[in-house]
């Protein structure tokens, strides 16, 4: 038990800095509460889906600017959706860099096009690997027997607890099971009760 | 546990992104609605029962020979897509006389106060930035056509 505990603290302290250094935002977290036991892989299912969806964007994105003639309005369409689907799982800094890139594409400014592909794949090739560590890490719990604590807290703005999580009272870890409670603020207390209601 | 039987309201969901129609699909069903996605205006129409002939006349007439036993009672949909934009859907769902009751809600990533401004003026109930969370969709309850 004293080992899943420990990796499951590891999984809240890897998420809660993913927020801190900006890789994730707020929606994230509203990915992980639309998981629950009726659909248990949607965070993975939506995270992939946009790994595939990032690396089409950005294959077309490198053909696109290798052509002689660079064509801005397809190229600002492929940033477009890139940046919607970013926006959409929470990748903060993917999201923030096609900002520039759009602004590139409406100068026509083809260096700053090229720069901007730099950047973007840099932050994507950095995000990716940090959600796949990620969900290495909940798949060790889940393979030793325990559950996914889920949330983002102290360094997220908006805090959801859900379900089963790793809750930090006092100094102490303790896993609690409870219902959505809402948003919680940094540092807010929390009291436990000991209420064995059913879901 | 009580069993309680409700009519559960029926969305359609339209977005040429997956993983939107993913998000939004699983908003939705938390709250309770059902669902039907489609990744474009065009497949909406043809959904909604409004198929090639009436996109070009607005022949109600013709619209009403095609029975339909699709029953939606509200209709979300995204901005900006290939083809047909949201706002168009919009528009040829308020000009037929079948569909025009039913609420419209538009989904976009962009905040443009005209944009918005002319969703509304044409007849949509909201406007809902992306990315779409559950407070929003808490939101559409109160519009849908009962």
């Amino acid at each position: 038990m004293d080992g899943i505990v420990q990796l499951q603290r590891q999984l809240v302290d890897y998420t809660a800095s993913l927020f801190h250094e900006g890789f994730l935002d707020d929606q994230f977290n509203q990915l992980q509460q639309l998981q629950d036991e009726s659909n248990p892989d949607f965070v993975v299912e939506v995270v992939t889906l946009f790994f595939e969806d990032a690396e089409r964007l950005l294959n077309e994105l490198s053909k696109a600017l290798g052509q002689p003639s660079i064509d801005f309005k397809k190229v600002d369409a492929h940033v477009h959706q890139l940046k919607g689907s970013s926006s959409s799982i929470g990748a903060q800094r993917v999201h923030r860099v096609c900002f520039a890139f759009r602004n590139s594409c409406e100068e026509q400014n083809v260096e700053g096009c090229l720069k901007n592909l730099q950047q973007v794949k840099h932050e994507y090739s950095l995000v990716k690997s940090k959600l796949e560590t990620l969900f290495g890490m909940e798949q060790q719990i889940l393979a030793a027997g325990g559950s996914i604590s889920r949330c983002g807290w102290l360094d997220a703005t908006s805090i959801f607890l859900r379900r089963q999580t790793l809750l930090q009272l006092k100094g102490t870890l303790i896993l609690v099971n409870f219902f959505q409670i809402g948003e919680m603020s940094p540092g807010q207390h929390v009291i436990c009760r000991q209420d064995p209601k059913a879901s | 546990m009580a069993m309680t039987v409700e009519a559960q309201f029926h969305v359609l969901a339209v977005d040429d992104s997956l993983i939107d129609r993913m998000l939004i699909e699983r908003l939705l069903k938390i709250s309770s609605f059902h669902v039907t996605t489609v990744d474009s205006a065009t497949k909406a129409l043809k959904f909604l029962g409004l198929v090639e002939d009436e996109l070009r006349t607005f022949d109600t007439h013709v619209a009403s020979e095609i029975h339909q036993d699709i029953d939606v009672n509200l209709i979300i949909t995204d901005y900006c897509m290939p083809g047909m934009t949201g706002y168009d859907l919009l528009r040829k769902i308020k000009e037929s006389k079948s569909l025009k009751n039913i609420p419209v809600v538009i989904m976009s990533s962009e905040n443009l106060p005209s944009r918005i401004n002319r969703c509304l003026e044409e007849g949509a109930e909201e406007f809902l930035l992306k990315p779409v969370q559950q407070a929003d969709v808490n939101k559409l309850k109160p519009h849908l056509l009962k």
